[in-house]
């Protein structure tokens, strides 16, 4: 799977806008994603692993529900060729 | 009366074109505006991000100028800004009135809304409301409950339906860092350049002379709204329609992000419009 970050995201993983993760699952692709990227995990992910409510996950351009990606709730599958693309809602300002 | 904030601005050459005063220079001099009210009616930005976990971000932009004024035509440029509240402290709207107090030459009101960051390096953050402690620092005719005009929005109707459509056309761009802000996210005073290298590009390839009108005399004014950011790397495309009617040629922008793997959608729209001074 591609996982394609937010440009917003990208300093924290190391300005890499498209990373291909061997995974089965959304939660599986952003543990690994951030594993690659510790400082990226900070950011993306809240202390409970819950992907933060300031970022959105769309799996080939279909949204996936908030309920169903915090690491280890129940398995979103994906697969060669899927695109999860991380938007970010708005920041700075 | 509302608290006004006052800023005088040395003149230089940069900021205009052949024409008038730059779109983008009036919107980065708002910038500075906003900045110096948020610091005078609430309290200094960098406090509002790290003590309040606030920010604000620009969704509106109605610009009018109301009369010729080049480079030439002053040494410095008043401005006189101030802040409003909206909708108990769901939007803060910025007037910002350039020239001299007796006779300006534009006006700029900038609809902001306000942000609740998350507290991470990144700056993200989700729409929101300003705190009550915030909105407390408001004086009491700062704050207004009126509606919220769309002005892009029935500008863009009424030359769909009572307009001439006489030219369209795309231009592709992608954000750079030099585009965005501190959070690697767009300038919203970035646009109107995009928006004047998409009608320029209409004018230097134009089959109707109506549209080389989009060069070839002052805007007199510009709607904008911002609907969803884009960031740093992404890419974007900017369709355009250009309308004529009895007194105005003016262009219909609309801009999306095409990045790889983003869902559709609008990030900005707008409304350029020039006068013709009457002919058609």
């Amino acid at each position: 799977m591609k996982i394609v970050l937010s440009g917003a995201l990208v300093r924290f993983a190391d300005y890499t806008k498209e990373v291909e993760v061997e995974a089965t699952t959304v939660t599986e692709g952003l543990e690994f994603l951030t594993a690659r990227y510790p400082d990226l995990k900070t950011v993306l992910l809240d202390g409970d692993g819950r992907v933060r409510r300031t970022h959105q996950l769309f799996l080939n351009g279909e949204q996936v529900e908030r309920g169903a990606y915090p690491l280890g709730a129940a398995p979103v599958s994906c697969a060669n060729p899927d695109t999860l693309f991380v938007l970010t809602a708005v920041a700075g300002g | 009366m509302p608290r006004r904030t006052r800023i005088a601005l040395t003149s230089d050459t940069c900021l205009f074109s052949p024409v008038q005063m730059h779109p983008a220079s009036i919107l980065r001099v708002g910038m500075a505006a906003l900045a110096s009210c948020i610091g005078t009616q609430l309290t200094e930005w960098r406090a509002l991000k790290l003590e309040h976990r606030t920010t604000v971000v620009i969704i509106g932009v109605t610009l009018t100028y109301l009369r010729d004024f080049g480079f030439f035509s002053a040494s410095h440029i008043n401005v006189d800004a101030g802040l409003t509240t909206r909708r108990g402290g769901r939007f803060l709207e910025l007037e910002c009135v350039l020239g001299p107090a007796d006779d300006p030459f534009a006006v700029l009101t900038v609809l902001n809304r306000p942000v609740t960051l998350s507290g991470t390096e990144a700056l993200d953050g989700t729409p929101g409301s300003l705190d009550s402690v915030l909105l407390a620092r408001f004086d009491a005719d700062e704050h207004d409950e009126s509606p919220v005009a769309r002005p892009v929005i029935d500008a863009t109707k009424a030359l769909e339906t009572g307009g001439e459509l006489i030219d369209k056309g795309t231009m592709s761009f992608t954000v750079s860092r030099a585009d965005c802000e501190i959070a690697d996210q767009w300038q919203n005073v970035r646009l109107p350049d995009w928006l004047s290298m998409g009608r320029e590009r209409m004018v230097f390839a134009a089959a109707d002379p109506r549209v080389k009108t989009g060069l070839r005399v002052p805007m007199t004014r510009l709607y904008a709204e911002y609907r969803r950011p884009m960031y740093l790397g992404d890419e974007g495309i900017l369709a355009t329609r250009a309308y004529a009617t009895a007194g105005t040629v003016s262009f219909v922008h609309e801009l999306r992000t095409v990045t790889s793997g983003a869902p559709e959608g609008v990030c900005a729209v707008a409304v350029e419009e020039f006068a013709t001074g009457g002919q058609p």
